[in-house]
């Protein structure tokens, strides 16, 4: 019916009306209400067939995603669930091994996938294809997800590492973790116990509370973007991903998910600070304690209509058991004026404590019960869905330097230019796109593992083809270079004079580049053991920057090597102050401390840590070697039993190392015989980790032999030779004294 | 709502082979002629679409076979789907990919419109041959409704401004992002974003048979 009149209609004639009637709606729809009141009227008294067009058109535009939601969840971009939209199971991505997909989210799928460098499980999330492919998203994307990796907390699952397959498509790794979301909960049981409320609500804030200090909004905070753990702790979910995601949907021009948790200045596209999270806190209390949201509507219109003008019931009169003080509590938060809200998480989090502590009696036998459910909705869902709903991905952040040296660096360029307005690396360059492939060069950088290195050496090249004279970009790549050898990613010799060369090239173009010559005393000390050079080196570049946080801790290895201690642990200790978050930097403090023999101080420097993130490999290791000389074999046993990556403590030799000066030595020939399998099969194994081993074994010829090959094969562990306790046996031994004299120490 | 699109399910009848070698020298080709087409050459069009419309049947097929049969697809991700195994990403810009994803939208509306037809005559009595891609998927009867109403509104727009017809199409039905349909319909971003509103708010009467004009 409707094309019969369409078919009489169409025409020139037609298309010519619809120009005109857009062009005057284009005008008004970016017009306020009264300017748009008064050309209306106008319009209507000189053409009244053209107001009735516009009046229905701007009423069809103010809900015109509520009109044709029908169309568009059958028609615009979806991706279905219980399958691979990406087909990516079964494939290697980087150094993944894609299983399965778990499910798709709001801006991406996310796979089951193992990292094979590490032997761990993780969860992979991809972007979905359109909002991954123009450079800008993916530009925001990257930029989101470095933002996101900056949150450390143990109530935050936020973004750890970047990727890309060989499609471009975008991805994010994390570890896995399953649980269940705080809204499949609440369609399970309706309402919580209130102290079981609050404990969620005090998580959250505390997670919330980390996020702000970092000057990070969620802006999407929802029940379904809170994950129970069964071990009773609550994670936020996709932090860090909400901007890029909304504006990806502005552009779009698809609807959001819900508006239920928005707050007022989000509905209005305002601006918006850490207090709309705390205003989702409220809805998301409100309903955790009510079963209902504070504010409702059939349609999305409806709900922005309540957020904005609607005073929520008291949710006492819903729910008879809430004290006085807890519903006050609610409702501040539920404040239409941000100001009248808490200002911060840490207030909320003070009055939160005060409510709990009336009813702290009642909450341990709670936390049983939620451990019980949880495990029956576990195994419930599982055996129904196989998978999915429970599963949600957390990040536990194992990062080596990461994020943190990348900041500093932005910071350090931003220094230098007095106006503070740029973020250009010092020696800056005048061509955008070089200083772009710079960063993205930093950014593969700092996740030091071997793909990244090679990624981030092929963005410095490009940089460096756009601006031959952009010296951060040679600096990047000697850093680059010399750190792929050290890790073990590349043969050393060649590696080492590419450095060299790099970074002398990069010092020929701007001397007072800070990196350059941060790098010149890392090839002087890793490699070429010339102390006094690196010594120098690190001086310099000290003096020039004395902010950096990686020249400090380089330059604690140094005081390390030659024999200076304390001076070492001060600048590792300083290291660890400027870059207070970098995981990398507190267990190189504890290592050091570990060599000053402090190991009380090592230990409650790296249980302080570990409290922090129980899943970094490295720093069980450091925990197990203190332990072990303080003869606490229980805990050093301990420590490494429930090492995430079984081999990283295995590398360093500490495992086989713990079970020999702990009475296992079954356990310790049987540790060396498969690292030896492995070095004969992978060349991987360092001697250095093999000579610890049989130290701790007794084995004075088999130690002395590995050290000879380590220091054949310049293993730059070598310079703390003479600190290892390990190697103390030794020490009488004229072999191993032969090694240490051509070591050539100095200081 | 969230969950469903409007999605064709499998079909459990014939299945055509599919030929990975076959599948890896066309990459090369589609990306060559997509190239050629953006800088200018409709003849290369003309050549991409038979490439299009095969690989699109297949993916639905490829999809949808075997044992998971339960599963859906929606179009839009069929479309893209299209596009990552038929053009080699790495060397193909937004307009190239604008490009693309554009033609895919028309051929997947194309393809529906034929399924469509097909039902319609099925329901009439007049001896249905089943069209192509009848062979590998078939769609609801209520998802085909929306179809057919959407085609129709999008047909009646053609007439009014072509522009705007070709950016819903491109939204419904290859998923394209205000970036890319810009790109594909020659304008400006700001452009593109103005006329999806107005597009919508009329597009949304019509449907509610209100129509504007």
């Amino acid at each position: 019916m409707a094309r019969a009149r369409a078919e009489g209609r169409a025409g020139l004639v037609s298309a010519q009306r619809w120009e005109q009637i857009q062009t005057h709606f284009d005008k008004l729809v970016s017009q306020d209400a009264t300017a748009r009141a008064v050309r209306l009227a106008e319009i209507a008294s000189a053409d009244p067939e053209l107001h009735r067009a516009l009046e229905s058109l701007l009423a069809a535009d103010d809900d015109v995603n509520a009109q044709l939601a029908s169309i568009d969840s059958a028609f615009l971009p979806q991706f279905d669930r219980s399958r691979d939209p990406l087909r990516l199971t079964g494939r290697v991505i980087s150094h993944f091994s894609v299983h399965e997909a778990l499910g798709a989210g709001g801006m991406g799928v996310v796979y089951r996938a193992e990292d094979t460098r590490l032997g761990r499980a993780v969860a992979l999330k991809f972007l979905l294809p359109h909002y991954s492919l123009d450079s800008s998203a993916k530009a925001r994307f990257l930029r989101e997800a470095h933002t996101a990796a900056a949150l450390d907390h143990p109530n935050l699952c936020a973004i750890h590492e970047v990727g890309a397959t060989e499609e471009g498509w975008m991805f994010l790794s994390m570890a896995l973790c399953e649980g269940e979301t705080l809204r499949a909960r609440l369609a399970r049981d309706g309402t919580l116990a209130v102290p079981e409320a609050l404990e969620i609500a005090r998580q959250i804030g505390e997670g919330l509370q980390a996020a702000h200090a970092e000057g990070i909004v969620h802006r999407d905070l929802k029940p379904a973007n809170i994950m129970l753990l069964p071990d009773s702790t609550v994670r936020i979910l996709d932090f860090g991903l909400a901007k890029a995601r909304d504006q990806s949907l502005t552009e779009t021009g698809a609807h959001f998910g819900t508006v239920s948790y928005m707050s007022p200045a989000q509905v209005r596209g305002q601006a918006v600070d850490g207090r709309a999270d705390l205003w989702a806190l409220g809805v998301v209390l409100y309903e955790m304690l009510t079963g209902q949201k504070p504010f409702h509507g059939s349609e999305d219109v409806a709900i922005a209509h309540a957020i904005l003008h609607d005073t929520p019931e008291p949710p006492s009169t819903l729910r008879g058991d809430l004290s006085a003080p807890l519903e006050r509590l609610v409702l501040r938060l539920l404040q239409k004026d941000p100001a009248k809200r808490y200002a911060t998480a840490a207030e909320l989090l003070r009055d939160l404590a005060s409510i709990r502590t009336r009813g702290e009696r009642r909450l341990d036998g709670l936390r049983m019960r939620w451990r019980r459910e949880m495990h029956v909705a576990t195994g419930i869902l599982h055996s129904t869905t196989g998978r999915a709903l429970v599963v949600g991905v957390c990040l536990t952040l194992i990062t080596w330097a990461g994020w943190t040296a990348m900041r500093s660096r932005l910071a350090s360029g931003a220094q230098l230019s007095p106006s503070g307005a740029s973020s250009t690396p010092r020696g800056s360059t005048t061509s955008p796109e070089a200083n772009r492939l710079y960063v993205l060069g930093r950014f593969f950088f700092e996740k030091k593992d071997s793909a990244s290195f090679a990624r981030a050496q092929d963005y410095f090249r490009l940089a460096i083809e756009k601006d031959s004279t952009f010296a951060p970009a040679y600096a990047g790549l000697a850093e680059a270079y010399s750190q792929q050898g050290t890790y073990g990613f590349a043969r050393l010799a060649s590696n080492f004079a590419k450095a060299n060369e790099y970074a002398s090239r990069a010092i020929a173009l701007d001397s007072t580049l800070a990196e350059a010559h941060v790098s010149l005393g890392f090839i002087a000390l890793f490699y070429d053991w010339n102390f006094a050079r690196a010594g120098r080196e690190f001086a310099t570049a000290l003096r020039l920057d004395n902010g950096r946080a990686s020249a400090h801790l380089f330059h604690a290895w140094y005081f390390m090597a030659t024999d200076s201690v304390n001076a070492g642990i001060a600048e590792g200790q300083k290291a660890a102050d400027l870059e207070p978050v970098s995981p990398l930097n507190s267990v190189r403090l504890v290592g050091f401390l570990f060599y000053g023999k402090r190991y009380d101080e090592a230990l409650a420097r790296g249980r302080e840590a570990f409290e922090r993130d129980s899943s970094f490999s490295t720093l069980r290791q450091e925990l197990a070697r203190s332990y072990v000389e303080l003869g606490r074999c229980a805990e050093a046993l301990a420590v490494l039993q429930s090492s995430v990556d079984q081999h990283v403590a295995a590398l360093g030799g500490v495992r086989g190392y713990t079970y020999a000066r702990c009475g296992h030595r079954a356990d310790a020939l049987a540790e060396r015989a498969r690292l030896r399998r492995q070095s004969h099969a992978t060349g991987h194994v360092s001697p250095y980790a093999l000579a610890v081993i049989a130290a701790g074994l007794g084995d004075t010829d088999d130690a002395i032999a590995e050290l000879q090959r380590a220091y054949d094969e310049r293993v730059w562990a070598m310079f703390m030779i003479r600190l290892e306790p390990a190697f103390v046996v030794l020490r009488s031994d004229p072999r191993f004294v032969a090694i240490v004299r051509k070591m050539h120490f100095v200081g | 709502m969230l969950l469903a699109g409007c999605v064709a399910d499998a079909y459990r009848g014939r299945v055509a082979s599919t030929n990975e070698g076959q599948i890896a020298s066309t990459s090369a080709d589609v990306t060559g002629l997509l190239r050629q087409w953006t800088a200018g050459d409709e003849s290369a069009r003309d050549r991409l679409i038979p490439l299009v419309y095969n690989r699109l049947r297949e993916l639905a097929h490829r999809r949808l076979g075997g044992a998971q049969v339960e599963s859906s697809l929606n179009t839009t991700g069929l479309v893209h789907e299209a596009y990552i195994r038929l053009v080699d990403a790495g060397s193909v810009n937004l307009p190239d990919r604008a490009h693309f994803l554009a033609l895919a939208s028309a051929v997947m509306r194309n393809l529906l419109a034929d399924r469509a037809r097909a039902r319609l005559a099925a329901k009439r009595g007049g001896g249905a041959t089943r069209v192509e891609l009848d062979e590998y998927v078939s769609i609801p009867d209520e998802c085909l409704d929306t179809f057919t109403e959407l085609d129709a509104a999008l047909r009646r727009l053609e007439q009014l401004s072509p522009r705007q017809s070709d950016l819903l199409q491109h939204r419904y039905f290859g998923g394209l992002s205000l970036e890319e349909s810009a790109e594909a319909i020659g304008v400006s971003l700001a452009t593109a974003k103005r006329e999806l509103r107005s597009a919508r708010a009329w597009l949304a009467l019509e449907l509610r048979g209100e129509p504007v004009l």
